[in-house]
């Protein structure tokens, strides 16, 4: 099966600094993948390179079978980003029917979509009128997955998508999360809370200092030892390559 | 064209939902209001050079609303990381830019229209009155004008601040208006290398003076040639492309 996400020895220079020291990772159809890593490891950077955000210095970066940087790559994607001030003078409405446009999507199939996801968020009756300035940050949260959904993407990149909610909240998006693994797509999202990522994922892989050093099932690489967990699997890891 | 048009659609809407636009119809009004209490005593050189003062203001404002909004569209999206997420969407980096250009300059258009029509409302009520055809080509001439400024403000916003964009763009545009016209006779007086450097000035950069009809219009000297407003036209499109081109070739490989 070709991956949807490929990664091949891909460099990224922020100057003189490597942010990405040839990366290389493969995500397949259908599979949750978490992506791990400590602060200034390369997560926001690899994911703006699978977007297209970024160009790599080199190697390849591939998108469902296409170049990153070819348009018609991001039109089955849907990416929530970390942290982001979304238009503030529009409502969440106005918000998806914006993004939903800039796929060609229906006005029609555009606002009964924008409706359909906000209240599937959470975000219910007339808070879908009020402007957005007057959001909280994990509304805001909430707003932001429902615009990463608005065109049925097959592929969801999300980056740290639960900071900023509250426990009912994260539940919510756990159970969403789990029903779009049900109708078949992949998801990739980088998390710094490893049970989440335990919880959810089939797959995983931890980068350090812009490379990949250990991925794979999250059962091989964790599940095999007795009272072994993520979290110990991670820092393990992570120490290791700090060694190195 | 279709994401193009949507960005730009946004930019209309964020332009009336702000408080920028606002200011400068209140700031304009607050101006004609002012105006229209001195007594002319019916001096026609008097009332030109008003009704010349009113139209500048009109022109000024509007170049300010574009410029002060073109600038920023680079850099609030980036800040904001908007960009990212518009940029993560089929949408290609040129498609952006274009939209935001459409965006500013239909903005400032809008703008200009409401300018236009408070100024004009209030010249006409004090009895004064213009060429039809005349006024109609001061119009689209102006709108010409601000195509160029516009691109310029986008054009820049992937290079600079938005305070140094402004500042930027707006010193040139002031420098053109005023010294444009002499640039050619100024380096002919001078010694080869620096007249060199003037006669290339005066070549390359946009002469908004070409697009200025308020002179013509208030002393009545008579409309424009089909044949000279079809110039000033390609003229406008090709300076506008310029710019955008230059600020897609900015924007082109920048990690978002």
């Amino acid at each position: 099966m070709d991956p949807v996400i490929e990664l091949v020895n891909v460099v990224v220079r922020y100057d003189a600094k490597r942010a990405l020291d040839g990366l290389s990772l493969r995500v397949h159809p259908g599979e949750i993948f978490g992506f791990l890593g400590p602060n200034g490891a390369g997560k926001s950077t690899t994911i703006k390179t699978i977007l297209g955000l970024i160009l790599p210095d080199s190697g390849t970066v591939r998108l469902h079978g296409l170049p990153a940087s070819d348009v018609r790559a991001r039109a089955a994607v849907g990416f929530m980003p970390e942290e982001t001030a979304y238009y503030k003078f529009l409502t969440p409405l106005e918000l998806l029917d914006f993004y939903g446009k800039l796929f060609g999507m229906p006005r029609r199939e555009r606002r009964e979509r924008a409706k359909a996801l906000l209240a599937q968020v959470g975000l219910d009756g007339p808070v879908q009128r009020r402007c957005l300035s007057t959001f909280s940050k994990g509304m805001a949260q909430k707003v932001s997955l429902a615009q990463a959904l608005i065109n049925d993407p097959r592929t969801l990149v999300l980056d740290e998508p639960t900071s900023g909610l509250d426990p009912l909240a994260r539940a919510d998006l756990h159970r969403l999360l789990d029903s779009l693994r049900r109708e078949g797509r992949t998801i990739f999202f980088s998390s710094h809370e490893l049970s989440e990522v335990e919880l959810l994922c089939d797959s995983v892989a931890v980068v350090c200092e812009g490379r990949v050093v250990r991925s794979g099932a999250m059962k091989e690489l964790v599940g095999a030892a007795a009272g072994s967990s993520l979290e110990r699997f991670f820092i393990r890891t992570v120490k290791e390559n700090a060694r190195s | 064209m279709r994401a193009a048009l949507a960005i730009a659609l946004l930019l209309i809407k964020e332009i009336f939902r702000k408080k920028d636009f606002y200011v400068a119809l209140f700031l304009m009004g607050v101006i004609l209001a002012y105006a229209s209490q001195m007594k002319f005593y019916e001096v026609r050189s008097v009332t030109r050079y008003l009704l010349d003062l009113g139209l500048t203001l009109v022109f000024f404002l509007t170049v300010i609303l574009a410029v002060s909004l073109g600038a920023r569209q680079v850099p609030s999206e980036a800040a904001g990381r908007t960009l990212q997420v518009l940029l993560a969407k089929p949408v290609t980096r040129g498609q952006f830019l274009l939209g935001k250009f459409l965006g500013t300059f239909l903005a400032a258009a809008a703008a200009f229209g409401v300018f236009a029509a408070v100024f004009f409302g209030a010249a006409f009520a004090k009895g004064a009155s213009f060429e039809g055809v005349l006024l109609a080509q001061a119009g689209f001439c102006f709108l010409l004008n601000l195509a160029v400024v516009s691109a310029m403000a986008v054009g820049l916003s992937p290079y600079l601040t938005v305070s140094a964009n402004v500042s930027l763009t707006l010193v040139t545009y002031l420098a053109i208006n005023l010294y444009g016209p002499g640039l050619k006779d100024a380096g002919a007086a001078l010694a080869p290398p620096l007249q060199a450097v003037t006669w290339t000035l005066y070549y390359f950069l946009p002469h908004f003076e070409f697009f200025d009809l308020r002179q013509r219009l208030v002393h009545r000297w008579g409309a424009l040639s089909p044949k000279l407003l079809l110039f000033l036209a390609a003229y406008a499109a090709l300076y506008a492309a310029a710019f955008l081109v230059a600020g897609w070739l900015g924007l082109r490989r920048r990690k978002v």
